[in-house]
């Protein structure tokens, strides 16, 4: 891409392919299992597939599509933002028309884990403090949406209301674990966290008054304004919006604005002194910086992001459960944060959306889903250590400078 | 009365002390060296007068003010800087941005002091936008000098800056002490660079084993025999 002219072109052209390629992945015909290779169907979808992988290979490549769009995006980020924008409000619409409502779900589930790979990787990847147990937070926010709606009574706005509730409730939590972690670093850090998580867990399993345990509790509230609820299926002109469409366009005005503060968050002089003191934590002290409340804070904020997150995650399954909060839940949440790059909100993005349907679309491996989307993070990080998207700040380290 | 008094202090770690009732006096615009050899508690003394580290007692005056139990940030608003030994630059940040670290406490940087310190460092200058962890070892060495200028100190704190550095860069490192300290900005160097340090400064001290043992004049100490055989090679 050398003139601005075929970049302008690719700012419009970049999303849209991806939003297809998108499209495409999902709706691959699903393939019944590679026991049946007989099967014409099953292996028209692995043609597919295999075409898809090869894309996605190239986007890797150095030189590949990646790395072009992410040189738009550095030309002209606003016209980029607001092409990817407009990708991903037309991405359910396309999926209603088909009938593929469930990867409308799907599609909000992953801007879910949107807000909370971003919240993880302000703690980690911007404060540089290696959090493992970040599910736990999650899980606050989900069951703090999930007693009170069905405790209380589910008043038609409080749900509203929860999400500051649930984002304070679990940035209490949050300096709660950073104030005796203070002096932690790396590997110790992440064993606490880790410990944090657990018992978060365990909590929830075993405080049977309040949590029902193991049963979960349903009947979530859901988002309502005045008499309209979210998850009824609303007519807009010719278009049927479902319950999951609606979520998703609120979940996404969620992300959004949440990407948005952690963008100039990491632009201000708290990002500045995060990274300072990531980098040389004595170094900053002798400049001022006060290194226990940027790591509380960083701490808090990263919460607070997890328990709205929770909110959102409760009320759109209408049920939550302590499953939900392991341990898993919390590496996937950090494998977002580092496939995408550590400190790149692009990066977290993006890894969020491939680290939701990834798993989804492999299901027709059955047993051997968990074993090929291990495999498939190896190899990206052995293609791409550095991230998905990495920031300008880790590219200089690791020594892969596009173009 | 001095601009820093350090009087009667003791330091160290949390167990046995590594300082030991340290007086020390560094007065306005005066350039004063102390020597020491390895593990003589140099860098534990500057560790304690920024407050990275507690004092076990004693008092520390910058100004004529008691400043010991004052968390860093205080003592730097009150004029308190420190170029801390190997240099320990922020490698991912670009020279701009270490030197708005250098005065994050007030609100990242003001116009003229960048100018300043672009006018004393136009490497700098030339690098504003480059990483830190590109330039070389000299260039880091300036960096750090420059950052801590960023907050318009009274008192600069020299940790070593010559360790590592080609003979050429040392004597540039010098000469711009030497201009820094014509502006009226005192100067405690903590060197094993004896030679240079005792020929540039005032007065001097000499620390070993957590104890001031000699204090004077530098060109005294530089013809003290246990000075000459300690530090000068004999």
């Amino acid at each position: 891409m050398n003139g601005p002219r075929a970049a302008t072109w690719l700012l419009w052209a970049g999303p849209a392919f991806v939003l297809a390629w998108v499209l495409g992945f999902l709706l691959t015909p699903e393939v019944r299992g590679l026991a049946e290779p007989q099967d014409f169907a099953g292996l028209a979808g692995l043609a597919a597939l295999a075409a898809i992988a090869w894309c996605a290979w190239r986007a890797l490549d150095r030189r590949g599509l990646l790395t072009v769009f992410d040189e738009a995006r550095h030309r002209a980020p606003a016209q980029f933002g607001l092409s990817v924008l407009l990708c991903a409000a037309v991405f359910p619409l396309i999926l209603a028309q088909l009938g593929k409502y469930y990867w409308i779900h799907v599609g909000a589930l992953s801007l879910i884990y949107v807000i909370l790979a971003v919240g993880l990787n302000l703690v980690v990847g911007f404060a540089g403090l290696l959090v493992i147990g970040f599910a736990a937070f999650y899980g606050i926010g989900a069951y703090a949406a999930a007693i009170v709606t069905t405790e209380v009574g589910d008043l038609p706005h409080m749900i509203w209301l929860l999400i500051p509730a649930a984002a304070v409730l679990s940035a209490a939590f949050g300096v709660l674990l950073g104030v005796p972690t203070l002096r932690l670093r790396g590997d110790y850090l992440a064993i606490v966290t880790l410990g944090f998580g657990e018992i978060t867990r365990i909590v929830f399993t075993n405080w049977d008054t309040l949590t029902r345990g193991p049963r979960g509790i349903s009947g979530v509230g859901s988002f309502q304004i005045g008499g309209w609820n979210l998850m009824h299926p609303l007519d807009v002109g010719p278009l049927r919006l479902d319950g999951d469409t609606q979520y998703y366009y609120l979940i996404l005005a969620a992300a959004l604005l949440g990407v948005f503060l952690a963008h100039r968050l990491n632009h201000s002089r708290i990002g500045r002194a995060w990274v300072a003191m990531r980098e040389d934590e004595l170094a900053a002290r002798s400049f001022g910086i006060d290194v226990a409340r940027c790591k509380i804070l960083a701490f808090a904020i990263g919460a607070a992001y997890a328990g709205v997150a929770g909110v959102f995650f409760g009320s759109l399954q209408g049920f939550v459960d302590p499953t939900s909060f392991s341990f898993l839940e919390s590496v996937l949440i950090l494998s977002m944060v580092v496939l995408g790059g550590m400190g790149s909100l692009s990066g977290s993005v993006v890894a969020a959306v491939l680290l939701v349907i990834l798993p989804e679309k492999l299901q027709m491996l059955r047993d051997y889903r968990m074993l090929i989307f291990g495999l498939l993070m190896i190899l990206l990080m052995i293609v791409r250590p550095q991230g998905l998207i990495p920031s300008r700040r880790r590219m200089l380290e690791l020594g892969s400078r596009p173009g | 009365m001095g601009l820093l008094d350090v009087a009667g202090l003791t330091s160290g770690y949390g167990g046995p002390p590594v300082l030991h009732d340290i007086d020390l006096t560094v007065g306005e615009s005066e350039w004063v060296t102390l020597l020491g050899a390895n593990a003589a508690g140099k860098t534990t003394l500057l560790k304690t007068l920024i407050g990275v580290l507690p004092a076990a007692s004693g008092a520390v005056r910058l100004n004529g003010r008691e400043i010991q139990a004052l968390p860093p940030e205080e003592r730097l608003r009150l004029g308190l800087a420190i170029v801390p030994e190997g240099r320990r630059v922020f490698t991912r940040m670009t020279v701009q941005e270490n030197l708005q670290m250098g005065a994050h406490l007030f609100g990242g940087g003001r116009a003229e002091d960048f100018d300043r310190v672009y006018s004393l460092f136009p490497r700098m200058a030339e690098r504003r936008r480059q990483k830190a962890g590109t330039l070389s070892g000299g260039e880091q060495q300036m960096l750090a000098l420059g950052r801590a200028l960023m907050s318009r100190p009274r008192l600069i704190l020299l940790d070593e800056p010559s360790m590592g550095l080609a003979p050429k860069l040392v004597a540039e490192v010098f000469a711009l002490l030497r201009g820094i300290l014509t502006e009226g900005v005192s100067i405690l160097l903590v060197e094993q660079n004896a030679k240079m340090a005792l020929k540039s400064s005032a007065r001097a001290y000499v620390l070993r084993l957590g104890r001031m043992v000699l204090s004077g004049s530098s060109a005294d100490l530089a013809e003290n025999p246990e000075v000459r055989q300690a530090y000068l090679g004999g």
